[in-house]
């Protein structure tokens, strides 16, 4: 028998209406930031392609991340990043786990407007202040433009799940930080946190990760 | 009007784990016709949990859609979920034992009520429960944990971080144990070994039980009809006569239309919130408190207990992310001796300890508020995770007051008019005025435990909430204090049962759905009986 939610059922037909225009504006939103371009990661992503000015994201990338993953782990960060926002859906139905509220909770409305937004402000910033986009900045320059605006923002200290993070940087450092990958690097072996794996290999140490990738 | 009848020798309202059991039970016993009535939609998508745990991991999204009913809610309540499988869905899948010493509270400590069984009474029930929904375990200290038989599996291997801790719990001298799982530790009953997926509320590959798997294979060979989405708003007694005659019911496709359920018997299994509510909102002609209420205790004396929470960092090299799920668990402070309950004071909690990432995930700010970008950010958590850190937990009994209460609000209603429940949980005034002493005193063993292993609480909290409730149509051999017999059968109604957590007396200190489970099956087993 399949799924037994019921889609369109007399019932769903009474979902709260708030949700229902988050649902929408995110989405017209989305649909009218224009285009300027494309990265390597990506061009895989054409959804993402509407909503976010690619060499742009890519530049900031390069200026938010960590600089030892190199290019090529920018890449991946990024690409990862792009397919995670274009499988977001705003406002969905959040868990009814034990202690949590009677009310049904929902999740936030779309980011990639907010963002993408914030993203076009810091170019016009940097051609108004330094008289060149913030693509063609230096790496240094870009990370102390970013800074300023995350200041600006009061920026909390820890990371929110990345769809709630109110600054394009928090959100794509909040993405990068929480996974498996992330927690890797930092601990110098191959935890792979939420992969499946048989039960007597939770038993030992997770290997290094020069062992693992041997 | 049109209308629609669902007849069968034993109809059950309710579809949650309670009601698994009785179902397979009865129908394993007799040949009796067996209907299953659920307010909620069946979520029979096995098939799509990979995906739907992905949605989840990513997006934190509910992985079972359309779990609840819009517009149905208790107050104060657990959880919104209502659906085919109950709360039971989306567990942890922890089982731990209620303690002998839970089923002797007035006895053994001058407070609370005793049970109408004792633990002897329920322990083959419990073996009957683990059996069935397959539980994973390792017994604790026959002083502590004493069971007559094993556990159906081996427990699931330690895992490193646990390992680590329950050696660094333990040089406090408190003896800690492996909580009992329901998760496979070989395949059992149809069901696939656990791979350690690490989301249980979510498992893919249904090594954790749930109740779908129950009712789909039930249905699969005949014993029951399960009518999901169909909302029974009271029972009703025969003329002349107490027992219950039918359920008023309907579609909820088709509201205008009414359903109307008979059989020889019904099994009340909607647990503690719901339960409570069918019956208040069944009041009227000779029964007007509701039905099953003549001693006034419908609704009352619902239960839980609250817990004291902590995060520690340990000097210990821990690895975040293996299996966070696994817990360690000591039942030390549930015996009855003067350690355990100092001055004479009635105190009793379990421990709990997991592996935590808390203090140890990456951070956009350091301690003095710098800003931490790239490379900073990471060397900043680097620079955080030679140590690890634990949560520790302790779970305390709370003495219900009569006044601990479920009631029917008539200024809030559902879509289809009916008055909503509310529970308002009320200590006894023995709890109450113990709770800041048990929160210290639950605070001051945690403190000891880091003393002897070394570390720092990095924070402490104190619940308000009760967890793991129960009650409303407590178990009981006066017909004047409680609703339902020591089998669950109602004292004013020789036909109607109420199955599991709405039974219970008192909640103790450990999760209750294994106790459910087996009070539901011992309820089965006297159904079974009388049928």
């Amino acid at each position: 028998m399949s799924a037994g939610s019921r889609a369109g059922s007399a019932d769903d037909a009474r979902a709260p209406s708030r949700r229902r225009f988050l649902q929408r504006s995110g989405a017209v939103v989305a649909a009218v930031a224009a285009p300027t371009g494309a990265v390597a990661a990506a061009q895989e992503s054409p959804a993402l392609a509407i909503s976010l000015d690619q060499p742009l994201l890519g530049a900031f990338a390069e200026a938010v991340l960590p600089v030892e993953i190199g290019p090529a782990g920018v890449e991946d960060a990024l690409r990862d990043f792009v397919r995670w926002l274009n499988g977001f859906e705003p406002v969905a139905e959040l868990p009814h786990p034990y202690l949590s509220s009677v009310e049904v909770q929902y999740g936030p409305p779309h980011p990639a407007p907010r963002w993408a937004s914030q993203l076009q402000a810091l170019d016009l910033r940097a051609t108004t202040e330094y008289g060149a986009g913030f693509a063609e900045m230096p790496l240094a320059a870009r990370s102390a433009l970013i800074a300023a605006d995350l200041e600006r923002h009061d920026a909390e200290a820890d990371f929110p799940r990345p769809a709630y993070a109110g600054h394009v940087a928090v959100g794509l450092l909040a993405h990068f930080f929480s996974q498996p990958k992330a927690a890797d690097l930092a601990y110098g072996v191959r935890i792979n946190a939420a992969a499946c794996r048989d039960l007597a290999s939770g038993a030992n140490p997770p290997a290094p990760l020069a062992a693992a990738e041997a | 009007m049109a209308s629609r009848t669902i007849e069968a020798d034993v109809a059950i309202i309710g579809a949650g784990i309670s009601a698994a059991m009785v179902a397979e039970r009865v129908a394993e016993d007799t040949s009796a016709s067996i209907a299953v009535i659920e307010a909620g939609n069946r979520i029979f998508d096995f098939e799509n949990r990979f995906h739907t745990r992905r949605r989840f991991l990513d997006y934190g999204e509910n992985p079972y859609h359309g779990d609840h009913i819009p517009g149905h809610d208790c107050k104060n309540a657990q959880s919104r979920s209502m659906s085919v499988g109950g709360l039971a869905m989306h567990w942890g899948g922890t089982t731990p034992r209620y303690s002998p010493e839970d089923f002797r509270l007035r006895s053994l400590f001058g407070v609370g009520a005793d049970w109408p069984v004792s633990y002897d009474d329920l322990d083959p029930f419990y073996q009957e429960a683990e059996e069935r929904i397959g539980v994973a375990g390792e017994p604790g200290p026959p002083e502590y944990d004493p069971r007559s038989g094993d556990y159906p599996m081996e427990p699931l291997p330690t895992s490193y971080n646990l390992g680590l801790a329950k050696e660094w719990a333990e040089k406090s001298g408190i003896p800690y144990w492996r909580n009992p799982v329901s998760k496979n530790s070989r395949p059992w009953r149809g069901r696939r070994e656990c791979v350690r997926c690490d989301t249980c509320s979510i498992c893919p590959t249904g090594a954790k039980y749930s109740p779908d798997f129950t009712f789909r294979s039930l249905l699969e060979a005949g014993r029951i009809t399960l009518h999901d989405r169909t909302m029974v708003r009271r029972l009703v007694p025969g003329a002349g006569s107490d027992a219950i005659e039918a359920a008023e019911a309907f579609h909820r496709d088709d509201p205008d239309e009414p359903v109307t359920i008979r059989a020889r018997h019904f099994v009340l299994a909607a647990g503690y919130a719901w339960s409570s509510h069918l019956l208040l909102r069944s009041a009227g002609g000779r029964f007007p408190n509701g039905i099953a209420n003549r001693s006034g205790t419908v609704g009352r004396f619902i239960t839980g207990h609250r817990w004291v929470n902590a995060f520690v960092s340990v000097p210990l090299r821990l690895y975040p992310g293996v299996y966070r799920q696994d817990s360690l668990l000591s039942k030390r402070f549930q015996h009855h001796d003067e350690e355990a309950q100092p001055d004479g004071k009635y105190i009793r909690h379990d421990l709990r300890i997991w592996e935590s990432d808390v203090g140890k995930r990456a951070r956009l700010r350091d301690d003095d508020g710098n800003l931490l970008l790239g490379s900073a950010a990471l060397n900043d958590w680097r620079g955080r995770i030679e140590t690890g850190s634990l949560r520790m937990r302790g779970y305390y009994d709370v003495i219900p007051a009569r006044e601990s209460a479920l009631t029917l609000e008539a200024s809030r209603r559902n879509p289809w008019g009916d008055p909503l429940p509310r529970i308002d949980f009320v200590d006894d005034p023995v709890s109450a005025e113990l709770r800041g002493y048990t929160e210290a005193k639950i605070e001051e063993r945690f403190r000891r435990i880091l003393a002897a292993g070394g570390g720092a609480m990095l924070n402490i909290s104190f619940a308000s909430d009760y967890d793991h409730p129960g009650g409303g149509c407590r178990m009981g051999d006066d017909p004047d204090d409680s609703v339902v017999d020591a089998w669950g059968r109602a004292h004013d109604h020789d036909n109607l049962w109420v199955a599991g957590a709405p039974t219970i007396v008192s909640s103790g200190c450990n999760n209750g759905t294994l106790t459910f489970a087996a009070l539901s099956l011992r309820t089965a087993s006297r159904l079974a009986g009388a049928l």
